[in-house]
C-alpha cells in the first residue's frame, strides 16, 4: 500500500519534481508541505505498511473467514466514463486523468522559417478541438486553433535588457527572502493573498496544480524551442544569488505559472457566486489586482536575483493570462478564449517589465501596446458540447469552496 | 617607500582643508566613479567689496576673472521679501576644474570668507554653466492653501515616500508642496536652482489619480513615473526598498492617518546621497545648506508678502569630525538661514532641528593634555582591511590668539614602514607617504577658519582596498595598508590645562545601501568596552584613556541655532550608550562655546527586546522599527511644529530655551548628553507594540 503513502505527499506530483527541478514542480512539493494530505496518510500509510499489520490480518481472517461463500447480490455497478466517479480516486489518479484531458489538447509549431537558415523564427501552440464522429467506428474529428505565437526577441533586445539586472540587483537585500522562498514558485503567497489550505480548499489546490502543470508544459516547451541564453550567459557581473535554473530564459515560468495562476484562482473565486450578478466578495477589481501584482511581484524578484531579463517576465506574463483565461474556458465549459500573440521584432529592449500595461485591469484583458510586441491573434471558439465532464467535475467541486 | 614634504601655497582657515586631499592623493575617490560628466558643488561665502576690488585691478589671469564673475553671480540670487542677501552660495565647477584644486582656487581665496567642495552630481542632473542659482525670480505655483494654523514642515533626507498615504489629506489629495530631488534629471530651474528636479503638488496629485490600476493607489507606478523608483534609468532608487531612512523620519515628523492631518504644509528635498555614496573627503553641507533655503523659499512664496509662515525642518544627518564649536560651514550656513528668517518682518520663525548623533561607542573620538612628565602622546588609529573609501583623523588645536608651533604632528604607518617626520602647527606643507609613484597618506595643518581660533591638522589615507581602477580591471590607484598607523603629538608649547582634541572622520554605509566604506577608530588598551556584566560599558570616561564616548556629538549640530536630540530608551528611561552628546571642547565659558551639548533627548528606542519606534515603510499601510537619534529628532520637529501651529496655546515658539523647557530634568541624565531632560513625545501611531 506504498501509493496510499505516496498520496501523503500529494505526492506522486512531488514525484514529478524530480522531473522538477525546475520551479514549478517543485510546487507541488509545496502541497505536501502543507501535511493535510499527509494527514491522510496518517489514516492509513504507516499501519498498512507495517509487516506485522499484514501478519496480523492473516492471522485475524484464518480466525473469522469460515466457509467461502458466493455473494447473492453484486455490489451496484459503476457508470462509464461518469466524471463523479473521480471522487472515488485517489487526488494524484484525478491528476493524471486531468493532466491528460488538459495536455492532450495542446499542440505546438514552430513556423515561419528564416530565408537565410531554414530555421523556425517563432513558436505556436495550439488548441485541439476534438469531437466525435458522426459515424460509430470512425476515429474523432480534431481541428487545432491558436493560443499562443512567441517569437523571440534578438540578441541586441537581450543586450539592452542587461542593464536592468544590474539596476535591479539594487533590491537583492530587501527581496532576499521572498526570492528565496519563491524559488519553488510562490505558492504560499498566493495562499496568503487568497485563504488556500489543504483542508479548506483541497479542490481548489488540485485545480491550480494542474493549472500550474499544464502551464509549465506550454512554458517549458517555448523555452526549449526559442533557446535564449540566461542572463549569467551575457556576463560575468551579475552573480545571481540562487543558482540559474537549467533552462532557457526566454520565457519566465515564474512569471508564466504566477500569472496563470492568478487568472484561474481570481476566476474560480467569482464563479462561486451564488446569485451571480449580486455583488460578492470575490467579484471585486481589487481582489483580481491584488493577485496580479502579487504575480508581477513574483516574477519581478526573479529578474532581482539574477535569472531572467523584464521581457522574460513580459512574455511569460503573456503566456500565464492567456493559458489561464484558456484553462478558465475549459474548465468552466466556455465557448471562448483569445489568442495573443507576442512578437520580439517589435520590441524595443529599453521596455521595463511593468504589469499594468501589458493588462487592462477593468476589461480584464491584455493589451495590445505601441510598439506593436503584444497582440490579439483572434478570438477562438470551442463548441462547449465538446467540454468534457472531467474537468467541470472538478471546476465545481473547487468552486463550492468559495461559497 | 618614503615621506615627501610639499610646500602647499596657502592654508588659509577659509579653504576647505580635505581640498589638498581630494585634489590632489585623494582624486581618484573625490570624483563618481565612471561618469563621464560631472561637476563638483561648491559652497562659498564671497567677500563682494574684495571680489570687485580684485576684478578692477586690472591683472587678473582670465581664469580667475571667469570664477569670480560666476562666484558674484551666484551670490546675486534673488531674495525674498524682506529677507538678506543670503551669506552662502552653491556653484558647481566641471570636474576637471575642481581637481586642479589650488592652482585654480589659490588667487580667488582672497575674495572668499569661506569655501567648502562637496560631492559631485552627474551632468544630467544640472543646468548648464557652473552659476547653481537664478538670478531672476522663477515662477513658482503655489497651490498649498495657508490656513491661520499652517506650519511649513521641511524634511531633508533620502527616500521620502511623497506618495504615502501618511502625506495625504481626508480627501485623498497631498500634503506635499513640493520635493527637490536634489539628483534627479535636471528639466528647469527648481526655486532659484539650477539642478535637480522638482516634483510638485500638482504633479503628485495628477500621479495619485492617474496610478489607480484596480483602485488603490499603486505606489510602485507613481515613483516609477516620477523618476524617483524607475529601473530604466540609472541612478540609485531608495524608494524602491520596503523601507528607507526618509520614510520612517518624515513619518515621525509629519505623518498623519488622514482622517487627522493637519493644516502643515510638506516640503521634502531628497539629498543626493545615493549619487554620492562613493565618494569621501566630502561633506553633503552644500546640498543640506541648499535644501534649507529651498524650503524656506516654499514657505516665503506660500505666504505670499504676509507674515512669514513658521517653518521646522528636519535634518536626521551627521559627521563625526569637525570643529565642534559652532564653526563647520553647515553650521553656520544653518544659523544664517535661520537667523535672516526669524529677522526679516513680521511673522512666526523658523526652527531646525538635528539629532545628536549614534557614534558615542564608536572609539572615534581621543582627547588629551600634556604635561612636562608626558610631552607626547601616541595615538593608535586601527583602519580596517576591505574598506573601499578614504579615511582621515582631524586633530584639533585648543584656540590661540596667533598662530605658533605649539605642538607637532608624527604619523607612523603599520609595520616596518618608516615614520613621518614632524609636522608642526602653522607648516604650510604637506607630508606625503610616498609608494610606488603613489601617494598613501597625507597630513597637513589647516589654519584656523574665521570665527574660530583653532588650527587643526588632518590625516587622510588612501582606501584599503580597491576594486577595480579607471579604465582597468585591476586596481591602479594607491591602496594604504591596513592596520594600526599611530599618530604621535608631541608637545611644544602648549600648557597643562589646555585640551587636544581629535576625531575619526564617519566612513560607514547609509542605511539600505551596500557597504562601501568600514568605520576606523581609535584603540587604548585602557580604554573599556564591555563591563564586567558583558553589558556595554557606558559609564564615566576613565581619566587615564584618551579615547572618549564624551565629546562624540554630530559634528554638524554644535551651532547655536538648532535644536538637538538625543535618544532615550522609553521602558526604563535610560539615554541609549550610542546616543552622543558633549561636552564640546574648548574653553568652558569663553563666548566661543554656545553649547555644551543636546537641547533634550527623546525616545529613540522602544525596549532592549523591542528596538527602534514605529514609523512608516515607504508603502501605505507598511511599518517599520528604527532607531538611533535620527528617529528621535523628527519626534521634537513634530512638537515643535504643534508649538508652532497655535503658538497662542503654548508657551513660546518651539525655539532653543522653549523645547528645554518642557524636559522632564532628572538628576541621573548628565546635561551634556541629555540637555535638560526627557521629552516623551507621545506616539505617532495608533498601532501599539506591546513592550
Amino acid at each position: 500500500m506504498s501509493q496510499l503513502s505516496g498520496e501523503g505527499g500529494f505526492g506522486g506530483f512531488g514525484g514529478f519534481g524530480g522531473f522538477g527541478g525546475f520551479g514549478g514542480f517543485g510546487g507541488f512539493g509545496g502541497f505536501g508541505g502543507f501535511g493535510g494530505f499527509g494527514g491522510f496518510g496518517g489514516f492509513g500509510g504507516s499501519p498498512y505498511d507495517h509487516p506485522l499489520v499484514s501478519e496480523a490480518l492473516v492471522r485475524t481472517r484464518d480466525g473469522l473467514v469460515g466457509t467461502w461463500d458466493k455473494p447473492s447480490v453484486p455490489p451496484s455497478e459503476l457508470a462509464i466514463e461518469d466524471a463523479d466517479n473521480l471522487a472515488r480516486w485517489s487526488a494524484f489518479i484525478r491528476g493524471g486523468v486531468i493532466d491528460f484531458e488538459l495536455m492532450s489538447r495542446i499542440g505546438f509549431t514552430a513556423e515561419d522559417p528564416d530565408p537565410g537558415s531554414g530555421r523556425p523564427t517563432h513558436m505556436k501552440v495550439w488548441h485541439l478541438e476534438s469531437s466525435v464522429a458522426a459515424k460509430p467506428g470512425r476515429p474523432p474529428t480534431a481541428s487545432y486553433k491558436p493560443l499562443l505565437e512567441i517569437r523571440r526577441p534578438s540578441m541586441a533586445v537581450f543586450r539592452r535588457q542587461l542593464d536592468f539586472l544590474n539596476e535591479y540587483a539594487e533590491l537583492r537585500t530587501d527581496r532576499g527572502a521572498e526570492i528565496l522562498t519563491q524559488m519553488n514558485g510562490g505558492f504560499a503567497f498566493v495562499a496568503s493573498v487568497s485563504n488556500i489550505s489543504p483542508d479548506r480548499t483541497p479542490f481548489t489546490i488540485e485545480l491550480l496544480a494542474a493549472a500550474q502543470r499544464l502551464t509549465i508544459f506550454v512554458h517549458l516547451r517555448l523555452k526549449h524551442a526559442l533557446a535564449c541564453k540566461r542572463p549569467v550567459e551575457h556576463t560575468p557581473q551579475v552573480q545571481p544569488v540562487i543558482a540559474t535554473p537549467g533552462h532557457a530564459s526566454f520565457p519566465s515560468g515564474h512569471a508564466s505559472e504566477a500569472f496563470a495562476t492568478a487568472v484561474v484562482l481570481w476566476h474560480l473565486q467569482r464563479a462561486a457566486n451564488p446569485n451571480p450578478g449580486d455583488p460578492f466578495i470575490y467579484n471585486s477589481r481589487k481582489w483580481r489586482v491584488q493577485l496580479l501584482r502579487l504575480a508581477a511581484r513574483i516574477a519581478q524578484n526573479r529578474t532581482v536575483a539574477g535569472l531572467h531579463f523584464p521581457v522574460d517576465s513580459i512574455v511569460g506574463m503573456l503566456i500565464g493570462v492567456t493559458v489561464g483565461q484558456y484553462l478558465v474556458t475549459r474548465f468552466s465549459q466556455g465557448s471562448a478564449y483569445r489568442a495573443w500573440r507576442f512578437d520580439g521584432s517589435h520590441f524595443n529592449g529599453d521596455t521595463d517589465f511593468v504589469w499594468h500595461k501589458l493588462y487592462d485591469v477593468d476589461q480584464e484583458r491584455l493589451v495590445r501596446t505601441t510598439p506593436k510586441y503584444s497582440s490579439l491573434i483572434g478570438q477562438a471558439n470551442i463548441d462547449p458540447s465538446s467540454a468534457d465532464g472531467i474537468l467541470a467535475w472538478l471546476w465545481n467541486k473547487a468552486r463550492a469552496e468559495w461559497a | 617607500m618614503r615621506w615627501i614634504s610639499r610646500t602647499l601655497d596657502d592654508t588659509g582657515g577659509n579653504l576647505d582643508p580635505y581640498l589638498a586631499w581630494t585634489t590632489g592623493p585623494g582624486r581618484p575617490d573625490a570624483l563618481l566613479p565612471g561618469q563621464v560628466g560631472q561637476r563638483t558643488s561648491v559652497l562659498f561665502s564671497l567677500n563682494m567689496g574684495a571680489a570687485n576690488a580684485l576684478l578692477g585691478s586690472g591683472d587678473v589671469p582670465n581664469e580667475t576673472r571667469e570664477l569670480v564673475e560666476a562666484f558674484i553671480e551666484a551670490s546675486q540670487t534673488i531674495t525674498y521679501g524682506a529677507l538678506r542677501p543670503d551669506r552662502f552660495h552653491t556653484a558647481f565647477l566641471p570636474a576637471a576644474a575642481h581637481l586642479r584644486g589650488r592652482d585654480l582656487i589659490g588667487p580667488v581665496l582672497p575674495v572668499l570668507d569661506r569655501v567648502c567642495f562637496g560631492p559631485p552630481l552627474p551632468e544630467r542632473c544640472l543646468d548648464k554653466g557652473i552659476v547653481a542659482t537664478a538670478q531672476e525670480a522663477v515662477a513658482r505655483v503655489k497651490r498649498g492653501k495657508v490656513s491661520p494654523n499652517t506650519v511649513v514642515v521641511g524634511v531633508i533626507d533620502d527616500g521620502l515616500p511623497f506618495a504615502h498615504e501618511r502625506f495625504r489629506d481626508r480627501n485623498g489629495r497631498t500634503r506635499v508642496e513640493a520635493v527637490w530631488v536634489q539628483d534627479g534629471d535636471y528639466r528647469g530651474p527648481v526655486d532659484i536652482f539650477r539642478y535637480g528636479r522638482e516634483i510638485t503638488r500638482d504633479e503628485i496629485d495628477q500621479a495619485l489619480d492617474d496610478c489607480r490600476p484596480g483602485g488603490p493607489v499603486d505606489e510602485d507606478e507613481v515613483y516609477r513615473r516620477l523618476h524617483v523608483a524607475d529601473f530604466a534609468r540609472s541612478g540609485w532608487r531608495s524608494l524602491a526598498r520596503h523601507a528607507t531612512h526618509g520614510a520612517h523620519v518624515m513619518d515621525l515628523a509629519c505623518g498623519f492617518d488622514p482622517a487627522d492631518a493637519p493644516d502643515w504644509i510638506l516640503v521634502g528635498v531628497q539629498l543626493p546621497v545615493a549619487t554620492t555614496r562613493n565618494t569621501s573627503g566630502t561633506t553633503l553641507a552644500s546640498y543640506a545648506s541648499d535644501a534649507l533655503k529651498y524650503i524656506r523659499n516654499t514657505a516665503l512664496t506660500l505666504a505670499n508678502g504676509g507674515p512669514r509662515l513658521p517653518v521646522v525642518v528636519n535634518l536626521s544627518y551627521g559627521l563625526v569630525a569637525g570643529p565642534h564649536d559652532g564653526t563647520h560651514i553647515l553650521e553656520e550656513a544653518i544659523d544664517t538661514v535661520v537667523r535672516d528668517y526669524n529677522q526679516a518682518g513680521a511673522g512666526l520663525p523658523m526652527r531646525v532641528v538635528l539629532p545628536s548623533g549614534n557614534s558615542r561607542q564608536g572609539r572615534g573620538h581621543a582627547e588629551f593634555q600634556f604635561t612636562p612628565a608626558k610631552p607626547e602622546h601616541e595615538l593608535s588609529w586601527r583602519v580596517h582591511p576591505d574598506d573601499l573609501t578614504p579615511s582621515f583623523v582631524e586633530i584639533w588645536l585648543p584656540p590661540a590668539v596667533a598662530v605658533s608651533r605649539r605642538v607637532e604632528v608624527i604619523v607612523v604607518p603599520p609595520g616596518a614602514r618608516p615614520a613621518s617626520p614632524p609636522l608642526g602647527e602653522g607648516d604650510a606643507k604637506a607630508l606625503e607617504l610616498e609608494d610606488d609613484g603613489g601617494v598613501l597618506c597625507q597630513v597637513t595643518y589647516h589654519q584656523p577658519t574665521p570665527g574660530s581660533q583653532r588650527g587643526m591638522f588632518l590625516i587622510a589615507l588612501q582606501p584599503t582596498a580597491r576594486i577595480e581602477g579607471a579604465g582597468s580591471l585591476t586596481p591602479v590607484d594607491p591602496i594604504a595598508p591596513s592596520g594600526v598607523w599611530t599618530v604621535r603629538v608631541r608637545n611644544l608649547g602648549l600648557t597643562r590645562r589646555e585640551t587636544v582634541a581629535c576625531w575619526v572622520q564617519r566612513d560607514d554605509t547609509p542605511f539600505g545601501y551596500p557597504p562601501r566604506g568600514r568605520q576606523s577608530f581609535f584603540e587604548d588598551r585602557q580604554y573599556r568596552r564591555f563591563d564586567e556584566k558583558g553589558r556595554v560599558e557606558d559609564g564615566r570616561d576613565l581619566p587615564g584613556c584618551p579615547i572618549k564616548r564624551d565629546g562624540l556629538m554630530n559634528a554638524i549640530a554644535t551651532g547655536d541655532e538648532p535644536v538637538v536630540v538625543a535618544g532615550f530608551r522609553a521602558d526604563n528611561g535610560s539615554l541609549l550608550d550610542y546616543s552622543a552628546g558633549g561636552p564640546t571642547p574648548g574653553t568652558p565659558g569663553a563666548s566661543l562655546w554656545t553649547r555644551t551639548g543636546p537641547d533634550v533627548a527623546a525616545r529613540s528606542e522602544d525596549s532592549g527586546a523591542c528596538p527602534g519606534v514605529f514609523g512608516a515603510g515607504t508603502r501605505t499601510g507598511s511599518l517599520v522599527a528604527m532607531g538611533g537619534t535620527s528617529v528621535a529628532a523628527p519626534r521634537v520637529a513634530r512638537l515643535i511644529a504643534e508649538f508652532l501651529a497655535e503658538p497662542s496655546a503654548h508657551a513660546g515658539t518651539g525655539g532653543r530655551p522653549d523645547v528645554r523647557s518642557l524636559a522632564a530634568p532628572t538628576p541621573v541624565l548628565p546635561p551634556e548628553r541629555a540637555g535638560a531632560g526627557v521629552i516623551d513625545v507621545p506616539p505617532v501611531h495608533r498601532r501599539r507594540r506591546r513592550l
